[in-house]
């Protein structure tokens, strides 16, 4: 471990020597326990201010504009000039809202992201709490992002919000199995439910191992998150933004905020799953963290620009029909490859044929079918025919 | 430090509990219920059962909470204002059952010896758990889940189209 790697922890040891002088030892653990607490706000609540600039840019590159270029060189202070607009709005409550429900959703929406942030290793040692339960705790937390949800689309008495909580409802609870089966094959493989087991026990990371888990997990999550193309529930053109709607200032920032947190934690965990974690030459473990995290991060944004919208019953039978039954397969021949071939060098090049010849399997299939099917729709979804 | 957490997250935990019978609101009560059985997960950490914590949350909080407030929303008219009235005509027959319910729960809580495990948890509680299910208790376990089989069939056949 080098000098600059170990940095952020000889920092952390050095205060905690500074603080054990004048403090008993529950105090030092004490404000240990604070620090911590601000620093996940900090790297929670930091990337969003680059965000929103860097959604911007992106989004405008995908449609062949400039995005935001006066406000500061490369428009990087339009994220300030966000934050002021939102403050000097009128927070308004609807005379049909539920007042209590109301106020406290927004705070709600925020609580699941920042807990998943408490298991990210970010670094060599650098990780809030290395729970042994770590990647079950942040499926079981992201699970309560839904409560928020239904909170505040119940709570604003609204009948767009309605429908929008509807959907969103059905969206969660259908993509929280493909997930929970592709994080159970990175278990499987790596022995451990700790996070930081399952950064060390990626020798090769394990989205060149069994690419099905990774992809299905990087969809379900983009899923979880209500983004593009599973953000129906967000459909401006037939519900009005569903949600938020009634939202307005600084509740309605909550919001925003995170949903911007959420964009970052689908970067990080699936870093942490699938990217080999902090894992990588040269440079110190935390960089390659943040580099892995915002490069899975810019294809979120770039998936945004070029995939249409899917519908709901698209999107329900493409979880059922599809993810969950082919993740359950690739579970059980992931598991007979490690069986068989041991977990070094073979079983992994074992496991990525697999996963590729599975794919290539299902893959045919579904054209196939599609071929030979006199169904509009089958033909649409599947052949990309207009 | 471990008993002012404690302290506190009973205390939330209580709170909510009491909000879950007490609030007029059925999805409030709904929303207390959520807090509560999350006060319950983070008592079980406490205890240092971590794994049971995480499933509490993932369980009742994240799937069965859910199912209760959209069977709410589905079951009344989910814009309008729902009161609860369900207990009000029985408040006699209730106040009985409810007190007799907790003499009950009270005389075996306080008759019961409560044994503590002096020796530290183990660290690997959850791949011993593991192995428990898929050896010495192999049997309860499939059964568990071919009841769990059998509900899911019944409940598609149930809202199938005839």
């Amino acid at each position: 471990m080098g000098f600059l790697d170990a940095l952020p922890l000889t920092v952390m040891d050095w205060l905690r020597g500074l603080l054990g002088q004048g403090l008993p030892a529950w105090g030092v653990e004490l404000v240990v326990g604070l620090i911590k607490v601000v620093l996940i706000l900090v790297v929670a609540i930091l990337p969003v201010i680059v965000l929103t600039w860097l959604e911007r840019k992106v989004l405008a590159r995908g449609q062949d504009r400039f995005g935001p270029n006066l406000a500061g060189p490369y428009g990087l202070v339009v994220a300030f000039a966000d934050a002021i607009k939102i403050l000097t709005k009128e927070d308004i409550i609807p005379q049909a809202a539920d007042r209590q429900v109301f106020r406290f959703a927004p705070a709600l929406v925020l609580i699941p992201t920042l807990l998943v942030f408490t298991v990210v290793p970010m670094g060599r040692g650098m990780i809030a709490a290395d729970l042994n339960v770590g990647i079950l705790f942040a499926v079981a937390i992201g699970s309560l992002a839904v409560i928020a949800i239904i909170a505040a689309t119940w709570s604003s008495g609204n009948k767009y919000s309605l429908l929008s909580m509807f959907r969103s409802v059905a969206q969660l609870v259908s993509y929280e199995l493909p997930m929970a089966f592709s994080v159970l094959t990175v278990v499987l493989v790596s022995g451990g439910l700790s996070t930081v087991r399952i950064v060390e026990a990626q020798v090769i990371p394990f989205a060149l191992v069994m690419p099905i888990a990774a992809v299905t997990y990087f969809l379900a999550s983009l899923a979880e998150a209500n983004r593009s193309p599973f953000d129906l529930l967000l459909g401006e053109s037939e519900i009005v933004a569903g949600h938020n709607l009634e939202y307005s200032g600084m509740r309605f920032a909550m919001f925003y905020i995170g949903e911007y947190a959420h964009i970052f934690v689908i970067g990080a965990l699936t870093t942490t799953l699938f990217l080999g974690g902090y894992q990588g030459p040269i440079l110190p473990g935390y960089m390659w963290f943040l580099i892995k995290t915002m490069a899975v991060v810019y294809v979120v944004l770039w998936i945004r620009c070029t995939w249409p919208r899917m519908r709901i019953d698209q999107l329900l039978d493409f979880s059922w029909k599809l993810l969950v039954p082919l993740n359950l397969a690739n579970l059980m021949l992931v598991a007979l490859v490690f069986k068989l071939a041991g977990t070094g060098l073979l079983g992994s090049l074992l496991s990525l044929v697999v996963n590729v010849g599975l794919l290539v399997a299902v893959g045919t299939f579904l054209v196939r079918r599609a071929r030979s099917s006199t169904s509009r729709r089958t033909r649409a979804l599947v052949l990309g025919e207009v | 430090m471990a008993k002012a957490i404690f302290i506190l997250v009973s205390l939330v935990t209580l709170v909510s509990a009491i909000g879950v019978v007490a609030l007029p609101k059925v999805l409030h009560a709904a929303l207390a219920l959520v807090f509560a059985l999350i006060g319950v997960g983070a008592l079980y950490a406490l205890l240092g059962a971590g794994y049971l914590a995480v499933v509490q949350v993932m369980i009742y909080v994240g799937a069965i909470s859910v199912l209760i407030i959209l069977a709410i929303m589905v079951s009344q008219r989910s814009m309008e204002d729902s009161q609860l009235q369900a207990f009000v005509p029985h408040r006699a027959v209730t106040a009985v059952v409810a007190g007799l319910l907790f003499v009950v729960l009270a005389g075996v809580s306080i008759g019961a010896a409560w044994p503590v495990v002096e020796t530290a948890v183990p660290p690997d509680t959850i791949a011993r758990l593991g192995e428990a299910f898929a050896g010495r208790y192999l049997l309860p376990f499939e059964v568990a889940s071919v009841v769990l089989l059998v509900s899911l069939v019944g409940a598609v056949y149930v809202a199938r189209e005839p």
